[in-house]
C-alpha cells in the first residue's frame, strides 16, 4: 500500500516536470512552430527541428503517460475504501488518457519522420500529410482534454467529500476539470490553458500528498481521514 | 469443507490459467503468422524504400490478403493478449503488487493500440483504394497519413508492449512464479521495444518481434503446465 502511493507521488512530479519542460520548450525553441500559419510552414519547420521536436514529444507524451499510470492507480488505491462509483469511474478515464496519450506520442514520432522525409521529395504532399496528422493528434492529445478533465474532476469530487486532500487543492481540481470538459467546446478549445496550469499545480500538490503521507492506510480507519471526518 | 472450497479456488485458478495460457499461444501463433506473410507474399509492401506511388499500387491489388493480414496480428492478437494480461497479475499481484498492476494497465492499454491499429488500417486501406480511382496522387498523400497512424499505435514504437512485459518479468523476478529464463528473455525483448522509441532505431523492432514470439509461447507452455502457483516452478523451467 505504501509503496503504491509513493510510486504514484513520484509518477505525478514526474509528469509536473514533463509539464514545465514541456511549456518552457514551447515557450522558447518553438514559438515559430506553435504560430506556423500553414502546414507547409509547419513541415519546413519539422524538417529542420527534427531532434528538439522529438525530445519535446517524448517528453510531453509518452514519459507523462507512462507517469500517469502508478499516479492515477496511487489515487484510486487510496480512495477504494469510500466504495464510490465515481472515483472507480473517473479512474479508468485517468487510464484510457494515459493511453491515448502514448498513442498521440507515438504517432507524432512517426510523424515527425514521414513529414521531414516527404518534405525532402515533394513538399506539397509533406504539407497535406501533415495537417492530416496534425489532426489526428490535435485530436488525441490535446485540442480536447476531455479523459483528463473527468478524471481530475471525479477524483477531485470524492476527494472533497471524503476530505482527502487539503481542500483548496480539491478545488482547485474541480476547477480544473470543468475547464479540461469545456474544451469539447470548439470555441473554447483556449481554455485548454487553463486546464494545463491547473493541472500543474494540482499534480504538485497530490504528488507531494501521496509522497509526505504515503505511511497512511488506505482503510476508512485511518487516523487522519477519522480526524478530519469529526472536525 | 475447507478443503472443498481450496479444491474451488485451485480449480478457478487452473481455468484462468488455462485462458490465459491460450491467449499466450494465440499471440505467438498470430505473431508468426504475421512474420510469415511479411516475408513471403507483402515483402514488397514491406520494403522500406517502395515510393507511396508503389505501396498503393501494391495496397490496392492486395487488399484481401491485407484485410486478413491485419485482421489477424492486430485484431486476433488484441483479444488474446486480454486473458494473458489477467492470468499474468494473478499470478503476479501478491508478491509485486504494484508492478503486476501497473504492467497490467499497459497490457490493456496495449490491446486497445492493437485494436485501433486494426480497425484504422482496415477502414484507411479501403479509403486509400477508393481514392486512388479518382485522384492518385491525393491516394498517396492519403497513405502517407494512414500509415503513419498505425505505424506509431501498432509497430513503429514498441513502448507499451515492451512496458508491459518489463513489469512482469521484472514482477516474477526473484521469486518461483516464472521461470528465470523466461524473464531474462523477457527483459531482454522488452529493453528492444522501449528502444525503437529513439528514431532511427525502429529495425530495433525486429528483436522484439522475436522475442517476443518465443516469451509469448514460452509463458503459454509455463501457465498451461503449471497453473497453480503453490507448485515449483523449477522443472517447468527446463
Amino acid at each position: 500500500m505504501q509503496s503504491v502511493q509513493k510510486m504514484g507521488g513520484i509518477g505525478a512530479l514526474i509528469a509536473a516536470g514533463t509539464f514545465v519542460v514541456g511549456l518552457a520548450m514551447f515557450a522558447t525553441l518553438f514559438t515559430d512552430f506553435v504560430s506556423a500559419a500553414t502546414p507547409a510552414a509547419a513541415a519546413e519547420f519539422i524538417a529542420d527541428n527534427q531532434l528538439a521536436l522529438y525530445l519535446w514529444n517524448i517528453t510531453i507524451m509518452i514519459v507523462f503517460g507512462i507517469a500517469l499510470v502508478p499516479f492515477v492507480l496511487a489515487i484510486a488505491d487510496l480512495l477504494r475504501d469510500a466504495h464510490s462509483p465515481l472515483a472507480r469511474v473517473a479512474s479508468v478515464f485517468g487510464l484510457i488518457w494515459s493511453g491515448v496519450i502514448i498513442s498521440t506520442g507515438m504517432i507524432t514520432n512517426i510523424a515527425y519522420a514521414t513529414v521531414s522525409d516527404l518534405h525532402g521529395t515533394d513538399p506539397e504532399m509533406a504539407s497535406t500529410v501533415w495537417a492530416g496528422l496534425d489532426a489526428v493528434t490535435n485530436g488525441l492529445g490535446g485540442g480536447n482534454e476531455v479523459l483528463g478533465g473527468v478524471w481530475v474532476l471525479g477524483i477531485s469530487i470524492v476527494a472533497l467529500r471524503e476530505r482527502l486532500f487539503a481542500r483548496w487543492v480539491n478545488y482547485l481540481g474541480v476547477v480544473t476539470g470543468v475547464a479540461g470538459l469545456a474544451t469539447v467546446v470548439p470555441a473554447l478549445e483556449d481554455v485548454g490553458a487553463v486546464f494545463g496550469l491547473g493541472l500543474i499545480v494540482w499534480f504538485i500538490a497530490v504528488g507531494i500528498d501521496l509522497l509526505t503521507n504515503s505511511d497512511r492506510s488506505a482503510e476508512p480507519s485511518s487516523p487522519r481521514l477519522e480526524t478530519s471526518r469529526t472536525s | 469443507m475447507t478443503t472443498t472450497i481450496q479444491n474451488q479456488t485451485s480449480k478457478q485458478l487452473v481455468q484462468a490459467s488455462r485462458a490465459g495460457a491460450i491467449g499466450g499461444l494465440i499471440a505467438a501463433a498470430a505473431f508468426i503468422f504475421g512474420i510469415a506473410l511479411l516475408v513471403t507474399s507483402l515483402s514488397d509492401y514491406a520494403d522500406g524504400d517502395a515510393t507511396p506511388a508503389e505501396k498503393v499500387d501494391f495496397l490496392v491489388g492486395h487488399q484481401s490478403t491485407l484485410y486478413v493480414w491485419y485482421s489477424v496480428i492486430f485484431l486476433v492478437f488484441g483479444v488474446a493478449i486480454i486473458p494473458l494480461a489477467r492470468t499474468l497479475r494473478e499470478r503476479l499481484v501478491d508478491v509485486s503488487p504494484e508492478l503486476a498492476d501497473i504492467g497490467a494497465v499497459f497490457a490493456y492499454i496495449w490491446a486497445g493500440l492493437m485494436f485501433a491499429t486494426g480497425m484504422t488500417h482496415n477502414i484507411g486501406d479501403a479509403a486509400v483504394a477508393d481514392l486512388n480511382e479518382t485522384d492518385p496522387a491525393a491516394a498517396e498523400a492519403l497513405w502517407s497519413a494512414i500509415s503513419t497512424v498505425t505505424d506509431g499505435l501498432g509497430g513503429g514504437n514498441e513502448l507499451v508492449g515492451g512496458m508491459w512485459i518489463l513489469l512482469v518479468s521484472l514482477a516474477a523476478w526473484g521469486t518461483k512464479r516464472l521461470p528465470k529464463g523466461l524473464n531474462v528473455l523477457g527483459i531482454v525483448s522488452a529493453l528492444a521495444g522501449l528502444i525503437t522509441l529513439v528514431p532511427g532505431l525502429s529495425d530495433v523492432g525486429m528483436i522484439f518481434g522475436l522475442g517476443s514470439i518465443a516469451w509469448f509461447a514460452w509463458t503459454g507452455i509455463v501457465l498451461l503446465r503449471n497453473p497453480t502457483v503453490a507448485a515449483p516452478v523449477a522443472e517447468v523451467a527446463r
